[in-house]
């Protein structure tokens, strides 16, 4: 009697731990899925710095000496510093709304410089500077839809990359799913980009400024792959936020100033106007929230399929516009968001057993 | 060598020792780390599942917790190093810092 009951325990740990391996990936995919959402509402208040004040003040300032390109990328680093800013002390509620282990493990995880917290900056560097400066570069020499075409190709790259030198595995199925949903975002600026080609203005930088963004977000998803390994995802996304908060702070502005630029003027007015403090509140927790759901997602279901999700942006994005300006979306965002849809269908129905781990069958050493 | 280090570091050091049950880890981490809420232990828990789906541990035993050893109703998991983990841990075991924060 007694060893019919263990039998029938032994079945139900057996049941049990599926139920919990399949809660484990809803929970990666609904992170994914919010990651993507929080990212495409971003583009609101994203878009809506480069129109208000200070912003504008600065742009009109430094076009007068630097010109429009020079004004372009003065402005994004201050709007990029400003919503780095505000995502940092949006984490830092958050962590601190958690419990002060957090704040523990923070420490301890900034000390470990050599063993993990050189993935953490270097994530800061790929995902600031390069990847923003570049998307921009992108948009000013060539295109803003050359831009996000270049942007939506980083799952590409990160999962080539991860697969290359984190050693994480994706069955076909998966890579298929991201591929096409990576062709259906790319599908909903084809129209814009087609017109780009033709008018024929794009120009070398632009193509540099588009590698640098698919390179940089990229790399920093394979250098969080790398750090995520071995650090606690709320540690870990609140020290990269502050490491960028600080490269655009402590480096980038600074440097600015120096060199003569008046972009110092610029800085109190974000704080004491209410329009624009408005404006990056929302962009910091549309960021912040969106950091959060990218490191929570990536351990859970890896970077390949965190970055597949996270390419929705672009619809998500196109919506939002459809909702707040009514511009009615063209019939290449309808046809990319079937395919979209398609994809994500591929990647979540493959079979569960593929995500046991993120590297394939392991064996066990004595 | 791992105590007061980050969490991970920590946990694939116990591991590293021998097959584990995550209850015997858990208060383990709980004393050291001074984590004594319940959901800080679930904290600790979802950790050592991360780095299962990172491939540095499998799953050698599953049992549903009858008896209340960790928590009754809970399914408690016991724990095996691969190769991958170990290797991970000599990684990050030849890169320690010097000095250990006091936390």
């Amino acid at each position: 009697m007694n060893g019919h009951f263990k039998e029938m325990s032994k079945l139900d740990a057996e049941e049990m731990r599926r139920i919990n391996h399949r809660k484990k990936i809803r929970y990666g995919f609904i992170m994914g899925a919010f990651l993507a959402l929080l990212w495409g509402f971003w583009y609101v208040p994203g878009s809506l710095m480069w129109v208000i004040e200070p912003f504008t003040g600065l742009y009109e300032a430094v076009e007068l000496t630097h010109g429009e390109i020079g004004a372009m990328l003065v402005t994004a680093v201050l709007i990029s510093g400003a919503n780095a800013l505000m995502a940092t002390i949006v984490l830092l509620i958050w962590n601190i709304h958690l419990g002060k282990f957090k704040f523990r493990e923070m420490k301890r995880t900034i000390v470990e410089l050599r063993a993990v917290q050189k993935y953490l900056i270097a994530a800061a560097v790929f995902a600031g500077p390069m990847a923003v400066f570049g998307s921009y570069l992108a948009t000013g020499f060539a295109g803003a839809a050359f831009s996000a075409v270049a942007a939506l190709a980083f799952p590409v790259v990160g999962t080539i990359l991860t697969t290359k030198f984190a050693g994480q595995r994706l069955s076909r199925r998966a890579i298929a799913g991201i591929l096409t949903i990576v062709m259906g975002c790319i599908c909903i600026y084809v129209i814009g980009l087609f017109n780009e080609i033709m008018e024929g203005n794009m120009q070398p930088m632009g193509y540099v400024g588009g590698l640098m963004a698919v390179m940089g977000w990229g790399l920093e998803g394979l250098v969080i792959a790398k750090g995520m390994d071995i650090s606690e995802p709320d540690a870990a996304f609140h020290l990269k936020m502050l490491s960028e908060t600080g490269i655009w702070w402590i480096i980038i502005i600074p440097i600015l100033a120096l060199a003569g630029i008046p972009i110092l003027e610029y800085v109190i007015p974000i704080f004491t106007d209410p329009a624009a403090l408005l404006v990056v509140t929302c962009s910091g927790f549309a960021f912040g929230y969106c950091t959060i759901c990218y490191y929570k997602a990536y351990p859970m279901i890896g970077a390949g399929r965190t970055m597949g999700l996270s390419a929705l942006n672009a619809m998500v994005a196109t919506a939002f516009l459809f909702i707040l300006t009514g511009d009615v979306p063209s019939w290449t965002v309808l046809i990319g968001g079937v395919i979209v849809f398609i994809g994500i269908i591929l990647m979540f129905y493959e079979k569960q057993e593929n995500l046991e781990s993120l590297r394939g069958q392991q064996e066990a050493v004595e | 060598m791992m105590e007061g280090r980050p969490i991970k570091f920590r946990l694939l050091e116990l591991f590293n020792e021998g097959e584990k049950w995550n209850y015997e880890v858990i208060p383990v981490m709980q004393e050291e780390y001074r984590m004594n809420s319940k959901y800080e232990a679930d904290c600790l828990n979802f950790d050592i599942i991360e780095i299962c789906t990172a491939g540095f541990l499998v799953k050698t035993e599953t049992q549903i917790d009858e008896e209340g050893i960790y928590r009754q109703g809970s399914l408690l998991i016991r724990y095996k190093i691969t190769q991958l983990g170990r290797d991970q841990f000599e990684t990050i075991a030849k890169k320690l810092s010097k000095k250990k924060v006091k936390t």
